[in-house]
């Protein structure tokens, strides 16, 4: 149920305004404190041996070499620490490998030092013996009977979802089902029916993963400063992990360099709670890139079955979607509790369908673990799903825009993910519309080696729970504390804002600070797209509790009822002799005075996701050289569905930073992997684009009026990234008629493509753009 | 171990180092200047750029001792008497950072650019800056930012 | 230098030359080389400067990339300047040197294709001596050169170009700041009597063999020449043919050696335009 709306008309003093962000300052001095800057006396590097083979058993292990190195202060493996297997929610990941491993990069063993050299050169000497065994790589394989059995003890696994499946190597199926799909294929005029493939992709967070812990002498309490954005779950895993209860344990929420879902996992901490407890002395471990990219928790690679019937006008009739979702050889960094991915749920697109079916199956294999990255699983069913729509437009001979409007969903259609009441003030038609507008897309004049293709995704808000706790001091300065992390997206400023709006102050009388896990009980922590609109509210709350409070004290400081006091521009005013008022800080320093320090704290929890959906499309404009396969991007025009703009400079940077992502997705990222390891191990040899790859972005915004979070506003950071790869994959195919269905879309798949069609056209020398380098 | 002597944002400082030290490390470790990033340490993000004798240089890859004699700048040095520097400003103003990580390494680029060429156009800006990643901003913002300090200069 | 060669003299491949650092220090932070020393060149003049004399650019091998890039004198060496510009990035060509470049000589490197084609030659000097080899045999393999464990490599001297000649750098890569997928520097020097006719077309190629090379067999078809279209075409897919390149995760065998047939035939055709514009700039 909404609460607190807050529908004031447009013409907000705060929110709304491109406000610089509160800790911006101190970012661009340098002085913003990331986990790797926190620098204890006495600190001591941890360095992690890593497995170099896909599967293996760990015949033995013989530190002792790497024990006697001068400088070496300790040297772990599986043996010195307990036998816990840990997980974000399902716990099947050991901190070491006891007796296999089961991808390239495994912890096998760990030693400290103080200096960060003779660390890594002691994991050298430490001797491994081990007896491969057979490895999987192709989920495929992994789910087929005759593959090896991954993990023989996943009964035993706590946090194994309800949906673990009996199928080899599968712990998470889940499935939705609307209608009956056989009978709609039976029903439909044509049925398509296409496989997708994706590849794996890092988050590619500047800020390697970083983990500082020292364990206080006296107390025995764990102090933790870690690049990791759930701190409530982090401090929970890692007592379950070591042994310690959790109010033993403490978490200094540190900014954090980058984050896009891959930074909730415990990673290197309980390695350096068990160095710091065997030395004595505060540890550090910061990943290499080598390391991120090899053992990080990248995006999932994925094969997609998209089967879809279609009338001959048109229309959808039954869709089916098979997800198999390569999750690597754990399936610890994923934290939902279905321990799937929470994309799935919308696999079957943003269409009205009478009969849907989605399968989606998280398989253990012999690679990396995978996690969440921005919109986990949309990502890559959208390439799927919206290529497929392009390809259903082909070949009933209907322009992919058409096809997308008349099947677009509306007010109250039941989705998998909606139920049967479906979404209220869906803007997918206008979206549609709207993006159709801006790009001119009937207008179009076709060139040789130019074309356009178009996507539409949608998605929502997440749910969970937050703690907010606000206070005014004598000086009357507001002030929030929260323990959510700004991992970039500009939450914690457009929270100042909320409340300079509220309380009809400045934005400088708002200070934010970041507490440890000390000042409250639980919450989710970042991510989900939950921040502004569960902490937000959470916010709101603590607001209108302050009023109350305030109100109430400035009616005992004027002699008057409560209900004689407004708020006005910051001052508590007396309605009946308007003359008679009191600064926030006058107010606050009588409480202040009397032993009652204006403060409050306020819990909430969002438990139902909203019915407000959140649409995007996407035209993407591209020219290929047919002599090299490049492709040069000439446009790209997106159309948000938004409501409020709570900051506009922060909304649109989400909105750039999404879309680039989806472009290097698109093109040019990719985890290469030969036989699960990966070989592209540096952000050399893995391309995130750079600031040549800079294409010009046409944003449009559909403004409504009802958005489900705080100022009626709405979600954009995971929702500008998925339609990016589909309207780039659509374009190709418009430009050269060559379809692409396995990401990424390289120069040289695209080369060959138009070779194996015309393979004279191998010696051509049809003019095209140039797009070298 | 060797003594060295250096120059960073104006302070003559010394310092012990290992003789093959880079300068990333003697600035974060040994002098606490934690404002230069750690990023990929193979000189591809540019989350460690630093100004040296006004030129943008990736410290993962130069030898501290090369530094002697030298002016390095940090993004410690930008401001001025507890001040933000013009390109500070714009940085703030026109959402050229999110997480910030890569706002330091942005920062000394776009300062040695600005320095060798205060007028510089959009493709000298994009090749000023072809060493820097940035995965929050998708770049417009600092692009933003950088023509606005060109044309305020 | 007296001491720089008496400690490679001395040392050997113990003794790991540094210029600029920007790969050498990549690969000591990985463990990839383990020297004993390094010595620094930065302080040797002899190894500094660049320098017109005459027909000859005297570049002293810790010139920095940079340099190379934004030098009025190497514009006279037409393609050198525009590989320079596509080394890495502004930081990385910043402290990167064309010494360093070639003695690291890593499969892609920008300069090498333009020096070739340039007929640079290297200056190399031991403690008791100085031997100039040729651009054309100074590669061996990848990451392999003929510097001896007690040779520095000193200076590139690069004759300049005729005038009326023209030259151009193509590269091919995936994003701005790799190494080549393949790279092709050509030159065209006209026959001052035959109108339309080269005398000499010089083409290498980096990025596609174990060493950096020059497409002879590609080169003698056009000779003397007149630069057809048809010609051309058939001189790019000799150049092709010569290649001999390696799969890697970003780019097959077969795929590198398809572009050198483009950009080749497009750097000869890009080479031509510039002759044209050139001479029609006189007239």
């Amino acid at each position: 149920m909404q609460t607190n709306k807050h529908a004031k008309g447009r013409g907000f003093s705060s929110v709304g305004k491109p406000a610089p962000r509160i800790e911006g300052t101190r970012k661009v001095s340098g002085k913003a404190l990331y986990t790797a800057d926190t620098l204890l006396p006495d600190m001591i590097w941890g360095k992690v041996l890593r497995s170099p083979y896909p599967h293996a058993r760990i015949v033995r292990i013989d530190s002792s070499r790497a024990k006697l190195q001068p400088g070496v202060m300790a040297v772990l493996t599986a043996s010195d620490i307990p036998n816990v297997l840990t997980g974000r929610r399902l716990q099947d990941m050991p901190m070491l490998a006891r007796d296999r491993v089961r991808f390239i990069g495994e912890k096998v063993a760990v030693v400290a030092a103080q200096d960060r050299d003779v660390a890594e050169e002691a994991t050298q000497m430490i001797e491994v013996e081990y007896q491969e065994l057979p490895a999987v790589f192709d989920p495929l394989v992994a789910i087929t009977e005759g593959a090896p059995q991954l993990h023989a003890e996943l009964k035993s696994y706590k946090g194994l979802p309800k949906l673990a499946s009996s199928i080899n190597n599968v712990y998470s199926h889940d499935q939705w089902r609307i209608g009956d799909v056989e009978q709609g294929f039976r029903d439909s005029d044509h049925v398509f029916e296409d496989t997708f493939t994706t590849q794996h992709v890092h988050q590619s967070y500047l800020e390697p993963h970083s983990s500082v812990l020292s364990i206080d002498k006296e107390t025995g309490v764990v102090h933790v400063w870690v690049s990791n954005k759930a701190p409530y779950q982090t401090k929970q895993s890692l007592s379950d992990a070591i042994g310690v209860p959790a109010a033993k344990i403490v978490i200094h929420v540190s900014a954090i360099g980058g984050d896009f879902g891959g930074k909730g996992a415990l990673m290197d901490l309980p390695l350096c709670y068990f160095l710091a407890q065997r030395t004595g002395r505060p540890v550090r471990m910061i990943m290499t890139y080598s390391e991120e990219l090899m053992a990080g928790n990248p995006r999932h690679a994925s094969v997609i079955v998209v089967k879809t019937g279609v009338k001959r006008d048109g229309a959808l009739v039954a869709r089916q979607v098979r997800a198999f979702w390569n999750g690597g050889a754990y399936g610890a960094m994923k934290p939902i509790p279905s321990v799937n991915l929470p994309g799935a749920v919308k696999a079957t697109g943003a269409y009205r369908i009478p009969n849907v079916r989605i399968d989606s199956y998280a398989v253990y294999t012999n690679s990396v673990p995978c996690g969440h990255f921005r919109s986990p699983g949309l990502v890559q069913l959208a390439f799927a799903g919206e290529s497929q729509m392009d390809m259903i437009a082909k070949s009933l001979h209907v322009d992919p825009l058409d096809l997308r409007l008349q099947n677009a969903l509306r007010d109250g259609d039941p989705t998998p993910s909606e139920g049967k009441n479906g979404m209220v003030d869906v803007k997918c038609r206008e979206v549609l519309e709207s993006v159709a507008d801006s790009a001119n897309w009937k207008g179009f004049k076709k060139s040789p080696g130019v074309g356009r293709g178009l996507a539409l995704s949608y998605r929502n808000v997440g749910i969970g729970d937050a703690n907010a706790r606000l206070s005014v001091g004598p000086d009357g300065i507001v002030s929030l504390l929260i323990t959510y992390a700004d991992t970039g997206t500009g939450a914690h400023t457009i929270l100042c804002q909320m409340i300079a709006e509220l309380l009809e102050i400045p934005l400088g009388q708002v200070k934010l600070e970041v507490g440890t896990t000390d000042c409250f009980r639980f919450e989710a922590g970042t991510g989900a797209s939950r921040v502004t609109f569960v902490l937000g509210q959470a916010v709101l709350n603590a607001v209108d509790k302050l009023k109350a409070l305030i109100r109430d004290w400035a009616a005992a400081m004027l002699g008057v009822s409560a209900q004689e006091i407004a708020l006005e521009k910051g001052r508590l005013v007396s309605k009946r002799q308007r003359s008679r008022s009191l600064s926030l800080a006058q107010v606050a320093a009588a409480a202040s005075a009397s032993g009652e320090p204006l403060e409050v704290e306020s819990y909430h929890e969002a438990t139902e996701t909203p019915a407000e959906g959140v649409f995007t499309a996407c035209v993407a404009e591209v020219s290929v050289d047919t002599e090299t396969g490049q492709v040069h991007l000439r446009e790209l025009n997106t159309v948000h569905d938004v409501a409020t703009i709570l900051n506009p400079v922060g909304h649109q940077g989400q909105i750039d930073g999404g879309i680039i992502q989806g472009v290097g997705y698109a093109l040019t990222e990719e985890m290469v992997m030969e036989d699960g390891r990966v070989v592209t191990l540096n952000l050399g040899e893995y391309k995130i684009p750079n600031i040549k790859d800079l294409s010009p972005l046409q944003t449009t915004l559909v403004r409504g009026n009802a958005g489900a979070a705080p100022f009626q506003s709405k979600e954009i950071g995971e929702s500008a990234i998925s339609q990016v790869a589909p309207a780039i994959a659509n374009a190709v195919y418009d430009a050269v008629g060559v379809r692409i269905m396995d990401l990424p879309i390289t120069a040289e798949k695209i080369f060959r493509a138009l070779r194996d069609r015309n393979p004279e056209d191998d010696a051509s020398s049809r003019e095209v753009v140039p797009g070298i380098v | 171990m060797a003594k060295l002597k250096l120059q960073i944002n104006g302070e003559e400082i010394e310092t012990e180092a290992k003789e093959a030290a880079l300068l990333l490390d003697v600035l974060r470790e040994g002098l606490g200047l934690t404002g230069t990033k750690r990023g990929c340490e193979t000189s591809h993000c540019g989350a460690c750029t630093v100004s040296m004798d006004g030129m943008a240089v990736h410290s993962c890859v130069v030898l501290a001792a090369r530094c002697e004699g030298k002016e390095i700048t940090t993004v410690e040095g930008l401001s001025q008497n507890g001040e933000l520097s013009e390109l500070q400003r714009l940085f703030l103003k026109h959402g050229a950072l999110q997480c910030g990580y890569c706002t330091p390494g942005m920062l000394m680029a776009a300062t040695a650019l600005l320095r060798r060429n205060p007028n510089p156009g959009l493709e000298e800006i994009k090749i000023g800056l072809d060493g820097n990643l940035c995965r929050c901003t998708g770049y417009t913002g600092i692009f933003e930012a950088i023509q606005a300090c060109a044309r305020g200069q | 230098m007296e001491e720089a060669l008496s400690e490679r003299q001395k040392y050997g491949s113990d003794a790991m030359p540094i210029a600029g650092g920007q790969s050498l220090l990549v690969l000591l932070r990985n463990k990839l080389v383990d020297p004993k020393i390094l010595i620094d060149l930065e302080r040797l003049a002899e190894l500094h400067g660049l320098q017109r004399q005459a027909n000859v650019i005297s570049i002293g091998a810790m010139t920095t990339i940079f340099t190379l890039a934004s030098s009025a004198d190497v514009e006279k060496a037409a393609p050198l300047g525009q590989a320079a510009a596509k080394v890495g990035s502004t930081a990385i060509r910043n402290l990167g040197t064309i010494g360093g470049n070639v003695c690291h000589n890593e499969l892609g490197a920008d300069p090498p294709p333009s020096l070739l084609v340039l007929n640079a030659v290297a200056e190399l000097r031991r403690k008791d001596g100085t031997r100039r080899v040729p651009l054309g045999e100074f590669f061996r393999s990848y990451f392999e050169t003929v510097v001896a464990p007690e040779e520095l490599l000193c200076r590139i001297e690069v004759p300049v170009l005729p005038n009326g000649a023209a030259g151009v750098y193509l590269k091919h890569a995936i994003s701005s700041e790799d190494l080549a997928i393949a790279g092709v520097a050509v030159v065209i020097i006209p026959d001052g009597n035959k109108g339309g006719a080269a005398r000499e077309v010089r083409i290498g190629l980096g990025g596609v063999a174990s060493v950096p090379f020059r497409a002879a067999k590609a080169e003698r078809t056009l000779a003397g020449a007149v630069l057809k279209d048809e010609a051309i075409r058939e001189a790019a897919e000799i150049a092709s043919s010569e290649a001999d390149p390696m799969t890697d995760p970003h780019a097959s065998a077969d795929y590198r050696r398809k572009m050198v047939k483009v950009l080749v035939r497009r750097a000869i055709v890009a080479a031509k335009q510039q002759l044209e514009r050139k001479s029609n700039g006189k007239a």
